[in-house]
Protein backbone atom coordinates (compact mmCIF):
# COMPACT_ATOMS: atom_id res chain seq x y z
CA UNK A 1 0.00 0.00 0.00
CA UNK A 2 2.93 2.34 1.27
CA UNK A 3 4.71 1.18 -1.59
CA UNK A 4 2.30 1.68 -4.17
CA UNK A 5 1.36 5.44 -2.83
CA UNK A 6 4.95 6.17 -3.13
CA UNK A 7 5.64 5.08 -6.83
CA UNK A 8 2.74 7.02 -7.69
CA UNK A 9 4.14 10.16 -6.16
CA UNK A 10 6.89 9.00 -8.22
CA UNK A 11 5.29 8.64 -11.72
CA UNK A 12 3.21 12.43 -10.68
CA UNK A 13 6.76 13.60 -10.21
CA UNK A 14 8.53 12.52 -13.51
CA UNK A 15 5.35 13.46 -15.67
CA UNK A 16 5.36 16.92 -13.95
CA UNK A 17 8.86 17.26 -14.57
CA UNK A 18 8.80 16.24 -18.10
CA UNK A 19 5.51 18.46 -18.52
CA UNK A 20 7.97 21.34 -17.65
CA UNK A 21 10.74 20.17 -20.01
CA UNK A 22 8.33 19.74 -22.58
CA UNK A 23 7.25 23.16 -22.09
CA UNK A 24 10.72 24.85 -21.81
CA UNK A 25 11.26 23.51 -25.08
CA UNK A 26 8.05 24.37 -27.03
CA UNK A 27 8.41 27.65 -25.49
CA UNK A 28 12.18 28.32 -26.79
CA UNK A 29 11.25 26.69 -29.95
CA UNK A 30 8.28 29.27 -30.27
CA UNK A 31 11.10 32.17 -29.77
CA UNK A 32 13.83 30.75 -32.05
CA UNK A 33 11.55 29.62 -34.91
CA UNK A 34 10.13 33.34 -35.26
CA UNK A 35 13.26 34.57 -36.74
CA UNK A 36 12.11 33.70 -40.63
CA UNK A 37 11.40 37.22 -41.55
CA UNK A 38 9.33 37.00 -44.62
CA UNK A 39 7.40 33.63 -43.91
CA UNK A 40 6.02 35.09 -40.63
CA UNK A 41 5.69 38.79 -40.79
CA UNK A 42 2.02 38.21 -42.16
CA UNK A 43 1.42 35.34 -39.96
CA UNK A 44 2.48 37.77 -37.15
CA UNK A 45 -0.19 40.56 -38.17
CA UNK A 46 -3.00 38.12 -38.48
CA UNK A 47 -2.59 36.99 -35.02
CA UNK A 48 -2.29 40.55 -33.94
CA UNK A 49 -5.53 41.02 -35.41
CA UNK A 50 -7.04 38.18 -34.18
CA UNK A 51 -5.49 38.56 -30.65
CA UNK A 52 -5.32 42.10 -30.47
CA UNK A 53 -8.08 44.03 -32.58
CA UNK A 54 -10.97 41.60 -31.77
CA UNK A 55 -10.47 41.48 -28.33
CA UNK A 56 -11.04 45.25 -28.44
CA UNK A 57 -14.54 45.07 -27.79
CA UNK A 58 -14.46 42.87 -25.15
CA UNK A 59 -11.61 44.93 -23.71
CA UNK A 60 -13.34 48.09 -23.48
CA UNK A 61 -16.47 46.77 -21.93
CA UNK A 62 -14.70 45.14 -19.19
CA UNK A 63 -12.54 48.40 -18.27
CA UNK A 64 -15.69 50.69 -18.69
CA UNK A 65 -18.04 48.76 -15.78
CA UNK A 66 -14.31 47.77 -13.67
CA UNK A 67 -13.96 51.64 -14.06
CA UNK A 68 -17.17 52.56 -12.96
CA UNK A 69 -17.37 49.69 -9.98
CA UNK A 70 -13.92 51.47 -8.84
CA UNK A 71 -15.27 54.54 -8.88
CA UNK A 72 -18.57 53.78 -6.86
CA UNK A 73 -16.97 51.69 -4.37
CA UNK A 74 -13.96 54.10 -4.26
CA UNK A 75 -16.55 56.97 -4.05
CA UNK A 76 -18.64 55.75 -0.91
CA UNK A 77 -15.52 54.71 1.07
CA UNK A 78 -13.52 57.83 0.51
CA UNK A 79 -16.59 60.20 0.91
CA UNK A 80 -16.55 59.02 4.47
CA UNK A 81 -13.15 60.29 4.90
CA UNK A 82 -13.80 63.61 3.50
CA UNK A 83 -11.23 62.42 0.45
CA UNK A 84 -13.54 61.81 -2.46
CA UNK A 85 -11.04 64.38 -4.71
CA UNK A 86 -8.66 61.31 -4.77
CA UNK A 87 -11.31 59.03 -6.25
CA UNK A 88 -8.97 59.81 -9.12
CA UNK A 89 -5.81 58.76 -7.81
CA UNK A 90 -7.77 55.93 -6.48
CA UNK A 91 -9.24 54.52 -9.78
CA UNK A 92 -5.99 55.32 -11.91
CA UNK A 93 -3.57 53.67 -9.57
CA UNK A 94 -5.29 50.25 -9.20
CA UNK A 95 -6.20 50.21 -13.18
CA UNK A 96 -2.96 50.91 -14.31
CA UNK A 97 -0.89 48.59 -11.30
CA UNK A 98 -3.35 46.10 -10.79
CA UNK A 99 -6.26 45.43 -12.70
CA UNK A 100 -5.62 46.86 -16.10
CA UNK A 101 -2.71 43.91 -16.78
CA UNK A 102 -4.19 41.36 -14.96
CA UNK A 103 -8.24 41.65 -16.17
CA UNK A 104 -7.10 41.89 -19.75
CA UNK A 105 -4.55 39.21 -19.65
CA UNK A 106 -7.52 36.96 -18.53
CA UNK A 107 -10.19 38.41 -20.74
CA UNK A 108 -7.98 37.44 -23.50
CA UNK A 109 -7.06 33.81 -22.32
CA UNK A 110 -11.17 33.77 -22.42
CA UNK A 111 -11.35 34.65 -26.06
CA UNK A 112 -8.39 34.61 -27.52
CA UNK A 113 -6.20 31.92 -25.73
CA UNK A 114 -9.06 28.99 -25.87
CA UNK A 115 -9.39 29.50 -29.20
CA UNK A 116 -5.47 29.01 -29.96
CA UNK A 117 -6.16 25.86 -27.68
CA UNK A 118 -8.72 24.68 -29.57
CA UNK A 119 -7.51 25.36 -33.14
CA UNK A 120 -4.38 23.71 -32.35
CA UNK A 121 -5.89 21.08 -30.46
CA UNK A 122 -7.97 20.11 -33.77
CA UNK A 123 -5.15 20.74 -36.10
CA UNK A 124 -3.86 17.73 -33.35
CA UNK A 125 -6.77 15.16 -33.77
CA UNK A 126 -7.09 15.72 -37.46
CA UNK A 127 -3.01 14.90 -38.34
CA UNK A 128 -2.33 18.74 -39.99
CA UNK A 129 0.11 19.07 -37.23
CA UNK A 130 1.70 15.34 -38.56
CA UNK A 131 0.99 17.05 -42.38
CA UNK A 132 3.05 19.73 -41.25
CA UNK A 133 6.08 17.69 -40.72
CA UNK A 134 5.45 15.29 -43.61
CA UNK A 135 6.32 18.40 -45.55
CA UNK A 136 9.02 19.76 -43.65
CA UNK A 137 7.63 22.37 -41.97
CA UNK A 138 8.31 23.41 -38.36
CA UNK A 139 5.05 22.79 -36.43
CA UNK A 140 5.94 24.82 -33.87
CA UNK A 141 6.77 27.74 -35.91
CA UNK A 142 3.64 27.38 -37.93
CA UNK A 143 1.36 26.94 -35.05
CA UNK A 144 2.87 28.57 -31.81
CA UNK A 145 5.39 31.02 -33.10
CA UNK A 146 2.98 33.63 -34.92
CA UNK A 147 0.82 33.20 -31.67
CA UNK A 148 3.43 34.11 -29.42
CA UNK A 149 4.54 37.54 -31.41
CA UNK A 150 1.46 38.35 -31.70
CA UNK A 151 0.66 38.66 -28.05
CA UNK A 152 3.43 40.00 -27.02
CA UNK A 153 2.62 42.81 -29.00
CA UNK A 154 -1.15 43.12 -28.95
CA UNK A 155 -0.97 42.66 -24.64
CA UNK A 156 0.87 45.32 -24.06
CA UNK A 157 -1.61 47.61 -25.93
CA UNK A 158 -4.77 46.22 -24.71
CA UNK A 159 -4.01 46.73 -21.46
CA UNK A 160 -2.97 50.54 -22.61
CA UNK A 161 -6.75 50.23 -24.04
CA UNK A 162 -8.18 48.79 -20.78
CA UNK A 163 -6.38 51.77 -18.39
CA UNK A 164 -7.70 54.27 -20.31
CA UNK A 165 -11.44 53.09 -20.84
CA UNK A 166 -11.17 52.11 -16.89
CA UNK A 167 -10.45 55.31 -16.07
CA UNK A 168 -12.67 57.10 -18.15
CA UNK A 169 -15.48 54.92 -16.31
CA UNK A 170 -14.71 56.05 -13.11
CA UNK A 171 -14.96 59.43 -14.59
CA UNK A 172 -18.82 58.34 -15.43
CA UNK A 173 -19.49 57.03 -12.34
CA UNK A 174 -17.58 59.46 -9.91
CA UNK A 175 -17.93 62.58 -12.15
CA UNK A 176 -20.93 62.53 -13.71
CA UNK A 177 -23.32 60.32 -11.33
CA UNK A 178 -21.61 61.02 -8.01
CA UNK A 179 -20.77 64.75 -8.54
CA UNK A 180 -16.84 65.00 -8.31
CA UNK A 181 -14.62 67.86 -9.37
CA UNK A 182 -13.80 66.83 -13.23
CA UNK A 183 -11.23 68.97 -12.70
CA UNK A 184 -10.06 67.60 -9.52
CA UNK A 185 -10.80 63.93 -10.69
CA UNK A 186 -8.43 64.43 -13.79
CA UNK A 187 -6.08 66.76 -12.01
CA UNK A 188 -5.57 63.55 -9.70
CA UNK A 189 -5.61 60.90 -12.10
CA UNK A 190 -2.58 63.17 -13.74
CA UNK A 191 -0.91 64.14 -10.47
CA UNK A 192 -0.65 60.15 -9.46
CA UNK A 193 0.57 57.91 -11.89
CA UNK A 194 4.52 58.27 -12.80
CA UNK A 195 6.37 56.35 -15.50
CA UNK A 196 7.47 53.50 -13.12
CA UNK A 197 3.87 52.44 -12.67
CA UNK A 198 2.91 52.58 -16.21
CA UNK A 199 6.16 50.72 -16.88
CA UNK A 200 5.39 48.29 -14.35
CA UNK A 201 1.81 47.20 -15.55
CA UNK A 202 3.52 46.53 -18.94
CA UNK A 203 5.89 44.40 -17.92
CA UNK A 204 3.29 42.17 -16.01
CA UNK A 205 1.10 42.86 -19.71
CA UNK A 206 4.40 40.95 -21.65
CA UNK A 207 4.73 38.31 -18.95
CA UNK A 208 1.43 37.52 -18.94
CA UNK A 209 1.39 37.75 -22.87
CA UNK A 210 4.09 35.29 -23.02
CA UNK A 211 2.14 32.91 -20.18
CA UNK A 212 -1.26 33.19 -21.65
CA UNK A 213 0.00 32.16 -25.41
CA UNK A 214 2.93 29.75 -24.43
CA UNK A 215 -0.22 27.91 -22.29
CA UNK A 216 -2.96 27.74 -24.58
CA UNK A 217 -1.01 27.00 -27.81
CA UNK A 218 1.03 24.00 -25.64
CA UNK A 219 -2.04 22.47 -24.51
CA UNK A 220 -3.48 22.79 -27.52
CA UNK A 221 -0.55 20.84 -29.57
CA UNK A 222 -0.09 18.01 -26.77
CA UNK A 223 -4.22 17.44 -26.50
CA UNK A 224 -3.37 13.93 -27.87
CA UNK A 225 -1.02 13.62 -24.61
CA UNK A 226 -2.88 15.54 -22.17
CA UNK A 227 -6.18 14.51 -23.19
CA UNK A 228 -5.22 10.64 -23.51
CA UNK A 229 -7.90 9.24 -20.83
CA UNK A 230 -10.44 11.04 -22.61
CA UNK A 231 -9.37 9.53 -26.17
CA UNK A 232 -8.17 11.13 -28.59
CA UNK A 233 -11.36 12.75 -30.16
CA UNK A 234 -13.67 15.75 -29.55
CA UNK A 235 -13.39 15.45 -25.73
CA UNK A 236 -9.60 15.76 -25.91
CA UNK A 237 -9.79 19.50 -27.56
CA UNK A 238 -12.18 20.29 -25.02
CA UNK A 239 -10.42 18.95 -22.17
CA UNK A 240 -7.15 21.18 -23.60
CA UNK A 241 -9.07 24.16 -24.08
CA UNK A 242 -10.72 23.83 -20.71
CA UNK A 243 -7.16 23.26 -19.04
CA UNK A 244 -4.96 25.96 -21.29
CA UNK A 245 -7.64 28.26 -20.02
CA UNK A 246 -7.55 28.09 -16.47
CA UNK A 247 -4.28 27.26 -16.15
CA UNK A 248 -3.14 30.42 -18.08
CA UNK A 249 -5.80 31.94 -15.72
CA UNK A 250 -3.81 30.83 -12.32
CA UNK A 251 -0.60 31.38 -13.67
CA UNK A 252 -1.65 35.13 -14.25
CA UNK A 253 -2.32 35.57 -10.44
CA UNK A 254 0.92 33.55 -9.58
CA UNK A 255 3.32 35.62 -11.67
CA UNK A 256 1.30 39.15 -10.96
CA UNK A 257 2.06 38.40 -6.94
CA UNK A 258 5.59 37.73 -8.21
CA UNK A 259 6.23 40.81 -10.33
CA UNK A 260 4.62 43.48 -7.86
CA UNK A 261 6.41 42.11 -4.92
CA UNK A 262 9.81 42.60 -7.08
CA UNK A 263 8.19 45.53 -8.42
CA UNK A 264 6.65 47.20 -5.46
CA UNK B 1 17.53 -6.78 -58.92
CA UNK B 2 18.50 -3.33 -58.56
CA UNK B 3 19.05 -1.32 -55.71
CA UNK B 4 15.00 -0.94 -54.06
CA UNK B 5 13.75 2.91 -53.36
CA UNK B 6 12.70 2.65 -50.11
CA UNK B 7 13.97 -0.65 -47.82
CA UNK B 8 12.49 -1.41 -44.74
CA UNK B 9 14.58 -4.05 -42.56
CA UNK B 10 13.95 -6.01 -39.33
CA UNK B 11 11.12 -3.28 -38.24
CA UNK B 12 9.90 -3.95 -34.92
CA UNK B 13 7.25 -1.62 -33.12
CA UNK B 14 5.33 -2.09 -30.13
CA UNK B 15 2.99 0.15 -28.10
CA UNK B 16 2.80 -0.93 -24.09
CA UNK B 17 3.96 -4.48 -24.73
CA UNK B 18 1.83 -5.32 -28.33
CA UNK B 19 4.12 -6.29 -31.52
CA UNK B 20 2.41 -4.19 -34.11
CA UNK B 21 5.80 -4.56 -36.34
CA UNK B 22 7.76 -7.66 -35.43
CA UNK B 23 10.68 -7.73 -37.71
CA UNK B 24 9.05 -6.30 -40.96
CA UNK B 25 11.03 -6.70 -43.95
CA UNK B 26 10.18 -5.18 -46.97
CA UNK B 27 11.74 -3.50 -50.55
CA UNK B 28 10.03 -0.93 -52.29
CA UNK B 29 11.14 -0.81 -56.28
CA UNK B 30 11.39 2.56 -57.66
CA UNK B 31 8.46 3.51 -60.58
CA UNK B 32 6.27 0.94 -59.24
CA UNK B 33 3.00 1.06 -57.40
CA UNK B 34 3.38 -1.26 -54.07
CA UNK B 35 -0.09 -1.70 -52.47
CA UNK B 36 0.15 -2.95 -48.60
CA UNK B 37 -2.83 -5.10 -47.43
CA UNK B 38 -3.67 -6.82 -44.13
CA UNK B 39 -6.94 -6.75 -41.52
CA UNK B 40 -7.70 -3.63 -39.85
CA UNK B 41 -5.40 -2.59 -37.24
CA UNK B 42 -2.76 -4.87 -38.46
CA UNK B 43 -0.26 -2.36 -38.51
CA UNK B 44 -0.69 -0.76 -42.10
CA UNK B 45 -0.72 3.14 -41.19
CA UNK B 46 1.80 2.59 -38.56
CA UNK B 47 4.55 0.97 -41.47
CA UNK B 48 3.92 3.74 -43.68
CA UNK B 49 4.32 6.68 -40.52
CA UNK B 50 7.70 5.01 -40.16
CA UNK B 51 8.92 5.48 -43.72
CA UNK B 52 7.90 9.03 -43.77
CA UNK B 53 9.57 9.46 -39.93
CA UNK B 54 6.27 10.37 -38.45
CA UNK B 55 7.12 7.30 -36.37
CA UNK B 56 10.36 5.75 -35.08
CA UNK B 57 10.99 1.76 -35.06
CA UNK B 58 11.78 0.24 -31.69
CA UNK B 59 15.03 -1.45 -33.96
CA UNK B 60 16.00 -1.91 -37.57
CA UNK B 61 16.61 -0.12 -39.73
CA UNK B 62 14.80 2.11 -43.14
CA UNK B 63 16.72 3.35 -46.08
CA UNK B 64 15.48 5.75 -48.77
CA UNK B 65 17.90 5.66 -52.05
CA UNK B 66 20.50 3.22 -49.63
CA UNK B 67 20.65 5.91 -47.46
CA UNK B 68 19.79 5.15 -43.27
CA UNK B 69 17.02 7.76 -42.54
CA UNK B 70 18.38 7.76 -39.00
CA UNK B 71 21.56 8.52 -40.34
CA UNK B 72 20.62 11.68 -42.12
CA UNK B 73 21.87 14.90 -41.44
CA UNK B 74 19.80 18.34 -41.38
CA UNK B 75 20.13 18.36 -45.18
CA UNK B 76 19.76 14.86 -45.96
CA UNK B 77 16.56 15.21 -43.93
CA UNK B 78 15.48 18.04 -45.35
CA UNK B 79 15.93 16.45 -49.52
CA UNK B 80 13.95 13.33 -48.22
CA UNK B 81 11.44 15.48 -47.24
CA UNK B 82 11.72 17.05 -50.58
CA UNK B 83 11.94 13.62 -52.50
CA UNK B 84 8.57 11.76 -50.71
CA UNK B 85 4.99 13.05 -49.82
CA UNK B 86 1.97 11.79 -47.84
CA UNK B 87 -1.34 11.72 -48.16
CA UNK B 88 -2.99 11.08 -45.32
CA UNK B 89 -6.69 8.97 -44.85
CA UNK B 90 -8.76 11.67 -43.73
CA UNK B 91 -6.75 13.95 -46.30
CA UNK B 92 -5.30 16.72 -42.88
CA UNK B 93 -6.43 19.60 -45.42
CA UNK B 94 -5.81 22.90 -43.14
CA UNK B 95 -9.36 24.15 -42.87
CA UNK B 96 -8.45 27.52 -42.47
CA UNK B 97 -6.91 27.60 -45.65
CA UNK B 98 -8.28 27.98 -49.06
CA UNK B 99 -7.43 25.15 -51.68
CA UNK B 100 -4.89 27.37 -52.96
CA UNK B 101 -3.39 28.18 -49.99
CA UNK B 102 -3.53 24.46 -49.04
CA UNK B 103 -1.87 23.04 -52.23
CA UNK B 104 1.03 25.73 -52.29
CA UNK B 105 1.84 25.48 -48.50
CA UNK B 106 4.82 23.34 -48.89
CA UNK B 107 5.91 25.83 -51.26
CA UNK B 108 5.39 29.04 -49.87
CA UNK B 109 6.19 28.37 -46.06
CA UNK B 110 9.85 27.35 -47.53
CA UNK B 111 9.89 30.40 -49.96
CA UNK B 112 12.91 28.55 -51.73
CA UNK B 113 11.20 29.67 -54.87
CA UNK B 114 9.92 32.58 -56.59
CA UNK B 115 6.28 33.28 -55.90
CA UNK B 116 5.10 33.53 -59.79
CA UNK B 117 6.87 30.09 -60.39
CA UNK B 118 4.49 28.87 -57.43
CA UNK B 119 1.81 30.03 -58.66
CA UNK B 120 2.76 28.17 -62.22
CA UNK B 121 3.12 25.26 -60.44
CA UNK B 122 0.10 25.24 -58.54
CA UNK B 123 -2.03 26.32 -61.60
CA UNK B 124 -0.47 23.25 -63.67
CA UNK B 125 -1.72 21.05 -60.53
CA UNK B 126 -4.54 22.16 -60.18
CA UNK B 127 -5.90 21.89 -64.11
CA UNK B 128 -4.06 18.16 -63.85
CA UNK B 129 -6.08 17.66 -61.27
CA UNK B 130 -9.59 19.28 -62.45
CA UNK B 131 -9.65 21.54 -58.70
CA UNK B 132 -8.93 24.83 -60.98
CA UNK B 133 -12.65 25.94 -60.51
CA UNK B 134 -12.57 25.29 -56.67
CA UNK B 135 -8.85 27.54 -56.00
CA UNK B 136 -10.52 29.88 -53.73
CA UNK B 137 -12.58 27.47 -51.73
CA UNK B 138 -12.27 26.00 -48.32
CA UNK B 139 -12.09 22.34 -47.53
CA UNK B 140 -15.39 22.67 -45.52
CA UNK B 141 -16.60 23.67 -48.50
CA UNK B 142 -15.62 20.70 -51.00
CA UNK B 143 -17.27 17.17 -51.24
CA UNK B 144 -15.15 13.70 -51.16
CA UNK B 145 -13.62 13.04 -53.92
CA UNK B 146 -12.46 17.16 -54.29
CA UNK B 147 -10.94 16.88 -50.90
CA UNK B 148 -8.64 13.80 -52.15
CA UNK B 149 -8.03 15.27 -55.53
CA UNK B 150 -6.83 18.53 -53.61
CA UNK B 151 -4.60 16.26 -50.95
CA UNK B 152 -3.25 14.67 -54.11
CA UNK B 153 -2.04 18.28 -55.40
CA UNK B 154 -0.78 19.45 -52.13
CA UNK B 155 1.56 15.96 -51.94
CA UNK B 156 2.21 16.11 -55.87
CA UNK B 157 3.30 19.81 -55.76
CA UNK B 158 7.17 19.45 -54.66
CA UNK B 159 7.22 16.90 -57.33
CA UNK B 160 8.41 14.43 -55.14
CA UNK B 161 9.96 11.34 -56.37
CA UNK B 162 7.57 8.49 -54.03
CA UNK B 163 4.24 8.87 -52.23
CA UNK B 164 2.75 7.35 -49.47
CA UNK B 165 -1.29 6.89 -49.66
CA UNK B 166 -2.56 6.12 -46.08
CA UNK B 167 -6.37 4.28 -47.10
CA UNK B 168 -6.91 6.66 -49.72
CA UNK B 169 -10.55 5.86 -50.50
CA UNK B 170 -11.45 4.90 -46.33
CA UNK B 171 -15.37 6.16 -45.99
CA UNK B 172 -15.82 6.46 -49.83
CA UNK B 173 -18.85 4.65 -51.83
CA UNK B 174 -17.22 2.08 -54.45
CA UNK B 175 -18.26 4.96 -57.40
CA UNK B 176 -15.58 7.15 -55.57
CA UNK B 177 -13.25 4.47 -54.65
CA UNK B 178 -12.77 3.15 -57.99
CA UNK B 179 -12.28 6.65 -59.24
CA UNK B 180 -9.61 7.83 -56.60
CA UNK B 181 -7.72 4.22 -57.53
CA UNK B 182 -8.09 5.07 -61.53
CA UNK B 183 -6.68 8.71 -59.97
CA UNK B 184 -3.95 7.91 -58.62
CA UNK B 185 -3.11 5.03 -61.59
CA UNK B 186 -3.13 7.86 -64.46
CA UNK B 187 -1.03 10.60 -62.11
CA UNK B 188 1.52 7.82 -61.12
CA UNK B 189 1.83 6.84 -65.25
CA UNK B 190 1.94 10.77 -65.74
CA UNK B 191 4.09 11.80 -62.79
CA UNK B 192 5.96 8.72 -62.75
CA UNK B 193 6.48 8.68 -58.95
CA UNK B 194 6.90 5.15 -57.05
CA UNK B 195 3.62 4.79 -54.91
CA UNK B 196 2.89 2.62 -51.63
CA UNK B 197 -0.79 2.49 -51.27
CA UNK B 198 -2.25 1.16 -47.85
CA UNK B 199 -5.66 -0.08 -48.41
CA UNK B 200 -8.75 -2.46 -48.08
CA UNK B 201 -10.05 -2.17 -51.65
CA UNK B 202 -9.81 -5.51 -52.41
CA UNK B 203 -9.39 -6.83 -55.25
CA UNK B 204 -9.82 -3.32 -56.92
CA UNK B 205 -6.35 -2.12 -55.79
CA UNK B 206 -4.72 -5.46 -57.79
CA UNK B 207 -5.59 -3.58 -60.93
CA UNK B 208 -3.62 -0.30 -60.34
CA UNK B 209 -0.52 -2.46 -58.17
CA UNK B 210 2.45 -4.06 -59.46
CA UNK B 211 3.22 -5.40 -56.24
CA UNK B 212 1.58 -6.49 -53.29
CA UNK B 213 2.49 -7.02 -50.03
CA UNK B 214 0.24 -8.45 -46.96
CA UNK B 215 0.89 -7.95 -43.39
CA UNK B 216 0.22 -10.37 -40.55
CA UNK B 217 0.66 -10.12 -37.09
CA UNK B 218 3.45 -7.71 -37.53
CA UNK B 219 5.42 -9.54 -40.49
CA UNK B 220 5.23 -9.56 -44.02
CA UNK B 221 3.28 -12.71 -45.06
CA UNK B 222 3.21 -12.08 -48.74
CA UNK B 223 5.13 -10.18 -51.46
CA UNK B 224 5.18 -10.07 -55.05
CA UNK B 225 4.04 -9.22 -58.30
CA UNK B 226 -0.22 -8.40 -57.41
CA UNK B 227 -1.21 -11.28 -60.42
CA UNK B 228 0.58 -13.61 -58.40
CA UNK B 229 -1.22 -13.18 -54.93
CA UNK B 230 -3.98 -15.71 -56.65
CA UNK B 231 -1.45 -18.24 -56.86
CA UNK B 232 -0.10 -18.23 -53.40
CA UNK B 233 -0.86 -21.55 -51.25
CA UNK B 234 -1.35 -18.94 -48.20
CA UNK B 235 -3.94 -19.75 -46.60
CA UNK B 236 -4.03 -16.45 -44.68
CA UNK B 237 -3.78 -14.81 -47.91
CA UNK B 238 -5.92 -16.68 -49.47
CA UNK B 239 -8.54 -16.41 -47.16
CA UNK B 240 -7.88 -12.80 -46.57
CA UNK B 241 -8.46 -11.85 -50.14
CA UNK B 242 -11.29 -13.90 -50.55
CA UNK B 243 -13.09 -12.39 -47.96
CA UNK B 244 -13.50 -15.49 -45.22
CA UNK B 245 -11.43 -15.34 -42.02
CA UNK B 246 -8.43 -17.60 -41.76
Amino acid sequence: MFKERIEKLGLAAIEGTRSIGRISIFFFQGICRNFVPFVQISKIMEQVWFIGAKSMFVIVLTAIFTGMVLGLQGYYTLVDYGSEATLGSAVAMTLIRELGPVLSAIMIAARAGSAMAAEIGVMRISEQIDALKTMDIHPVRFTFSPRLAGSIISFPLLTALFDVTGIFGGFLSGVMMLGVNRYIYMDRVIQSIDLADVAGGFVKALVFGVIVSTMCCYKGFFAHISGAQAGQGAKSVSLATTNAVVNSCILILISDYIITFFLV
Amino acid sequence: MDQPFIELIDIHKSFSGNNVLDGVNLAIEKGLVTCVIGKSGCGKSVLLKHIIGLMQPDSGQICVDGMPTNQMDKAQRHQFHRQISYMFQDNALFDFLTVWENIALPLTEKREMPMDQIRQRVKEKMQMLEISNHENKYPAQLSGGIKKRVALARALITEPDAVLFDEPTSGLDPVRRTSVHAMISTYQKEFGFTAVIVSHGIPEIFAISQRVAMLDQGKIIYFGKSEGIFQTDNEIVKAFISGKDA
